[in-house]
């Protein structure tokens, strides 16, 4: 009973705040949790549940997990909007009931969850499948350090009995909850042992010491930061074989092809959108799909029709004008993105934006892990660079100390929040025709970005 | 003039960054740069041997988890850095590089550690974490315009440090909690040694700041006259002025809201 009216609640409160357009917040499920504890192993025990958590990539992966299943003609409910925590969870999955509690014709669920929040819900949730993705330092101040965080998904990851854990074997970090865990796991990695991944960001190994016996560990490649083929000579952990392994690959600004091998078959693939860390993601989807035992054609087919998330490298036009917004939360993810920029080599004009709310980490110190100098390779590709946000200024004082020129807009007069929008216009107006604008924002500033983009859309409709 | 070489020490910056500290080698190095003043920067990590004559300015960035240097700091750089510390290399640790300077500190655990001893200050376990934005007066910064002194930044730290009488704080805490969040003090600063809680990095927007722990390698190295006249040559700190600025008024105007 009490289930029923905490759903009933959570049901509620959604349709009020939505009818107050205010969107859902984290009310409905924090209710709900306070009227009955066990909510979600209740709501969530009707569904086939595939996770994803980790450091980067989790929407993305989720997203293209999710593609996977359509294309398999499952029926399945997501929390694509990104709200990742286990109140988040909970108003997903009561959204997929109906009032008596059953669900309204779904089977499966694909939930994204942030690795803190993981810990306390992987039991619940009593998932099928867990795709990992990677470790990286990440929001600091909330965590306390990457370490920390491996050890939350661990200890949720001990709870998930019956899921199947597809872990990154580059990653030596991710690879051990395989080898501390006796669940199932499927690794996904790739193949550099040609050279031809080249990390233009120059990317530090952050995580080059073995976690078991505190070693540096011997690489023979590197992918990026610490991903790649390790060894640890004194302990002996090493990196696991992939099942899933990416042989070859190429990127455009908007889309990249791969090649990987399963069990000595090559299959290709392409995805619509681009950056090596992408292709991490993709394969990460590729290992959930050979987990439940979908076919590597059936597979491909459906990431070849996905389409990049809510602010993850989503492109709009105005006119022959392109703006693409590619999200940066962390120092690695930066890193990739600037890899990408760099290995794309077309001419395009930078807009940053950075906030600095706790949704984006209060503390922006991370700005200065991330090796800004490589972009100077490009400097002639690079038509200008812009800084707004909050933290718009010192964006624009770590560009100047990576040796980049920057056409700082920051006016005292405004809050720095409202730059955004007025910054953005000004890159747009100010790009020549054909050009390209990539937004890199935190998150919240992305938020701000996007209703900015939202609302020319809509102006331009109206004018038409 | 004879032109002037800066070589700069970061210690374990592979192990030690976990704040982007990597920021304050970056500002020193380009600051000497923009003077024409050459700079190299050494890294050292574990098993290298520090030799303290080698050095002009030694960095010690932060780390959640000390335990992984413990054993090399006080076994392999201990020595090393005492010797810097005695001869007035300048020295600058920011957060748990910053509390190892004193006589003991706690781990992650909370357990108390044996700490290097160079300088006259105690660091004890906290209970939690605070972690937010602070702006600080900085005691040898002050001169003629009262706000030109201020430095800013970020702290995260549980540990409480607390100052002998021997040795003098970096700065009056205006907002945050600073080394304890009782004294309003915040950092250490003794001859040529420099200690703080500050990330940000602390010291690109406080490039004032920088530009002293410069002017002090410089006056050791080159004597006082031939110091002061390569520091007088300043570069435009624009930028570092807006976001300097920017930052220190948005966080008193925020708070005292």
């Amino acid at each position: 009973m009490r289930y029923l009216l905490a759903l009933w609640i959570c049901k509620v409160t959604t349709w009020l705040l939505r009818a107050m357009h205010r969107g859902a917040t984290a009310l409905p499920g924090k209710l709900a949790l306070s009227v009955c504890p066990d909510i979600l192993a209740r709501l969530a025990s009707q569904f086939t549940v595939y996770v994803v958590t980790g450091t980067n990539g989790k929407t993305t992966t989720g997203l293209l997990m999710s593609s996977i299943l359509e294309q398999q003609g499952v029926r399945y409910i997501s929390n694509k909007s990104g709200s990742n925590l286990e109140r988040g969870i909970v108003a997903c999955f009561a959204e997929g009931v109906k009032v008596s509690g059953r669900s309204k014709g779904a089977t499966h669920a694909v939930i994204e969850c942030d690795e803190a929040a993981f810990a306390k819900v992987a039991g619940k949730l009593n998932p099928a499948v867990v795709v990992v993705t990677n470790f990286f330092k990440d929001q600091l101040d909330r965590y306390g350090q990457v370490t920390a965080t491996l050890n939350l998904v661990k200890t949720g990851a001990a709870k998930a009995v019956n899921a199947t854990l597809v872990l990154n074997a580059d990653d030596p970090l991710c690879a051990s909850i395989g080898r501390d865990l006796p669940n199932n796991a499927i690794y996904y990695g790739m193949d550099n042992s040609n050279g031809n991944i080249v990390d233009s960001s120059h990317s530090e190994n952050e995580a080059g010491y073995c976690l078991y016996c505190h070693s540096k560990m011997d690489y023979a490649y590197n992918t990026y930061g610490h991903l790649g083929s390790y060894a640890c000579n004194q302990c002996g952990y090493s990196r696991p074989t992939p099942q899933v392994e990416m042989t070859e690959y190429s990127l455009t600004m908007e889309s990249a092809t791969f090649s990987y091998r399963v069990d000595q078959e090559n299959y290709n693939c392409s995805i619509n959108m681009s950056g090596l860390f992408n292709i991490y993601n993709a394969m990460g989807a590729i290992g959930m799909g050979l987990a439940i035992g979908a076919a590597p054609d059936h597979i491909n087919h459906a990431l070849s029709k996905s389409q990049p998330g809510f602010g993850r490298m989503e492109t709009v036009h105005f006119g022959n004008k392109a703006i693409r917004t590619i999200l940066v939360k962390n120092s690695m993810g930066l890193n990739q993105v600037i890899n990408y920029l760099i290995s794309v080599n077309q001419s395009m004009t930078l807009c940053f934006a950075v906030n600095d709310h706790i949704s984006d980490g209060e503390d922006i110190s991370w700005l200065w892990d991330v090796n800004l100098e490589c972009l100077s390779s490009i400097k002639d590709n690079l038509s200008a660079i812009y800084t707004c946000g909050i933290r718009g200024a010192d964006m624009a004082v770590r560009l100047k100390y990576a040796g980049l020129d920057t056409d700082v807009v920051y006016d005292n007069s405004l809050d720095g929040e409202g730059s955004i929008p007025i910054v953005v216009q000004r890159a747009l107006e100010q790009m020549e025709e054909g050009g390209t604008l990539v937004v890199l924002p935190s998150y919240s500033a992305m938020l701000a970005v996007r209703s900015f983009l939202q609302e020319k859309i809509d102006m331009k409709e109206f004018w038409n | 003039m004879c032109a002037m070489t800066l070589n700069i020490c970061h210690l374990y910056p592979d192990l030690m960054n976990t704040y982007g500290d990597k920021g304050n080698v970056i500002a020193l190095e380009r600051r000497c740069q923009w003077r024409d003043i050459s700079c190299q920067v050494t890294n050292l990590s574990r098993q290298d041997i520090l030799e303290p004559d080698k050095y002009d300015i030694i960095f010690l960035g932060a780390g959640q988890d000390t335990e992984s240097i413990y054993e090399d700091m006080m076994q392999v750089k201990a020595e090393g850095l005492r010797t810097a510390a005695n001869e007035g290399n300048v020295i600058l640790g920011i957060s748990s590089g910053y509390q190892m300077l004193g006589e003991y500190y706690p781990d992650v655990k909370g357990n108390s550690l044996a700490g290097l001893s160079i300088l006259d200050m105690r660091t004890e376990a906290g209970t939690d974490r605070i972690p937010g934005n602070v702006v600080c007066d900085c005691i040898p910064l002050q001169g003629a315009e009262p706000t030109d002194s201020y430095i800013v930044g970020f702290e995260s730290h549980s540990g409480k440090t607390f100052l002998g009488n021997g040795v003098s704080p970096l700065a009056k805490v205006i907002q945050g909690q600073g080394n304890n969040g009782q004294d309003g003090t915040e950092g250490v600063c003794y001859g040529n040694i420099f200690g703080s809680y500050l990330h940000g990095s602390l010291l690109p927007k406080n490039y004032r700041l920088t530009d002293l722990l410069i002017l002090r390698a410089l006056q050791r190295k080159y004597g006082n006259d031939a110091a002061q006249a390569a520091i007088a040559v300043l570069p435009d700190s624009t930028a570092e002025e807006i976001a300097r600025l920017s930052c220190i008024n948005r966080i008193l105007h925020k708070e005292s809201r």
